[in-house]
């Protein structure tokens, strides 16, 4: 006579490793020895492809999340994120800022949050010297009239964690103000300037594996002055001979691209993978120079392959245009 | 050889490397030189002869890998990407003869799973724990405790608890 609610809690742990989170939670509310097991939380759930945070659920104020590798969409009633638009995700944990530009860090699958620091006041110090001082006036006397498209537009376009914030209690976030002439960051000791000609060329600075690599992205104008990824050039430093050198492919690997931090994914190690190897996933990244009806960056989401330079689709679902937020790529850090 | 028998009784000669791809076994054996004979009390002959089946296969496909690098290192230089292209297609063959001889109804995988955790065969664990997960795979609480005959044991209030916690995975 089978029992499979009796199995013993060593060999209901190992099934659990091989859930992805969805499942994990579904398990638990099976039968109280499942769930006895489940709470334990001996494993992180499998590993799987980053998921997708999108705007808001039409009609409610639910926040909608896409988990790639199940192609299906999960509703999540979070209060913290009404009205606050995302512009980072680390470590599994979003940046989020609303009107007054406060700012909070918040993990959506465990909803511990931070507060950050306050930075307007930071800000307006900021926006009158170089390379601020080109900010519209309006911009520099205060934040009244603020509006969540303005500062989607103009002020934090990306921001990123160093470390998980429950593991280390002295991590940094650092965000990425307007790039009025390109973006200077530190990683490693080493100062980089990563050069950024308007929408049509961006820079990337990315750690894959332990060592870095520059991606460019390049966009072009359609014939509706939409920004359109056109393609990517992905260059390999050699610090050491003072040489770079492009790379072409990425073997097992795909990078998750757009205002997250570049995620690097081994599918080799993702069971049950459908995702694309050799590529990189993008969500759009030029939409604050697009059309008003482009506005909310949806448009220009793809899988770029590295060997061949073909572009592809990966989202085929209805598309809601949002206020609070363009797709990011998240990597659901539940526990 | 070693002879194993089933808890219903049946004996089962076996090759030593066969026995030991079980831990439990590999132990007895290293304790004991002069075992032969290992009575196995939690596991019937149905279900011992699939284990088996799996750690024979098992065994056959590493000692064929190791009989290619062998031949390799004798053949000398020149012929290193042969081995290494074995060895892949091997691998790869190995999965799917996993992925097939997983393929069995839920009383056959549940027993396996026993079997697998008491022998302590790790590879066949992880193999038989996984199918499970996958049978769970994008289930519906309720669904999965109507595959597996598992009864509801929690309160209405104690499972609406539960689903309160994380109320996106069961919508």
């Amino acid at each position: 006579m089978t029992c499979w609610s009796d199995l013993t809690s060593d060999v209901l742990e190992r099934i659990t490793s091989f859930m992805p989170l969805g499942d994990y939670h579904r398990f638990s509310a099976v039968c109280k020895n499942w769930r006895l097991v489940a709470n334990e939380k001996r494993y992180s759930p499998t590993p799987q492809l980053p998921w997708l945070v999108l705007g808001d659920e039409p009609g409610t104020r639910k926040r909608i999340f896409y988990n790639l590798s199940e192609d299906k969409h999960y509703a999540m009633d979070i209060p913290e994120l009404y009205s606050r638009y995302i512009c980072g995700s680390s470590h599994g944990w979003l940046v989020a800022i609303d009107i007054n530009i406060t700012g909070i860090l918040i993990n959506p699958f465990t909803r511990e949050f931070y507060e950050l620091p306050l930075f307007p006041q930071y800000d307006i110090g900021m926006f009158d010297t170089t390379p601020f001082k080109n900010v519209p006036t309006d911009y520099r006397n205060g934040y009244r009239g603020n509006t969540l498209d303005r500062l989607r537009v103009s002020v934090v376009h990306k921001a990123i964690l160093s470390h998980d914030p429950k593991k280390r209690p002295d991590f940094t976030v650092m965000h990425d103000l307007d790039r009025f002439e390109g973006c200077t960051c530190f990683l490693e000791a080493r100062r980089f300037i990563l050069e950024s000609i308007g929408v049509l060329k961006q820079s990337y600075l990315v750690n894959c594996f332990g060592y870095l690599l520059f991606v460019v992205w390049w966009h072009q104008p359609n014939e509706e002055g939409h920004f359109r990824t056109k393609y990517f050039e992905v260059i390999r430093p050699d610090f050491e001979k003072g040489e770079a050198y492009g790379l072409d492919t990425f073997d097992d690997h795909a990078l998750f691209l757009g205002t997250n931090d570049s995620i690097f994914v081994d599918l080799s190690e993702v069971p049950g993978c459908n995702g694309k190897t050799d590529s990189i996933y993008f969500t759009d990244a030029a939409w604050r120079s697009s059309h008003e009806k482009f506005k909310f960056g949806w448009d220009d989401m793809g899988i770029f392959n590295m060997s061949n330079k073909t572009l592809e689709t990966f989202y085929s679902h209805e598309i809601h245009h949002t206020r609070v937020g363009s797709p990011i790529w998240l990597t659901p850090n539940p526990w | 050889m070693i002879t194993l028998t089933s808890s219903d009784g049946v004996q089962f000669d076996v090759r030593e490397a066969v026995a030991k791809e079980s831990q439990i076994i590999r132990d007895m054996i290293q304790d004991d030189c002069v075992i032969t004979n290992i009575p196995l009390a939690n596991v019937n002959h149905k279900i011992l002869s699939i284990v088996l089946e799996y750690c024979q296969m098992h065994v056959d496909k590493t000692e064929m890998e190791v009989n290619a690098s062998k031949h390799q290192t004798t053949t000398g230089e020149g012929s290193s990407s042969v081995p290494v292209a074995l060895k892949v297609s091997s691998n790869k063959n190995l999965n799917d003869w996993d992925k097939e001889f997983i393929n069995v109804d839920l009383d056959t995988l549940y027993d396996l799973i026993l079997a697998a955790n008491y022998l302590n065969i790790s590879g066949l664990l992880n193999l038989t724990t996984q199918a499970a997960a996958d049978i769970i795979k994008g289930k519906t609480t309720e669904e999965i405790r109507a595959t597996f005959n598992i009864k509801n044991d929690f309160t209405p209030e104690e499972e609406a608890a539960i689903r309160k916690e994380n109320p996106w995975a069961f919508e």
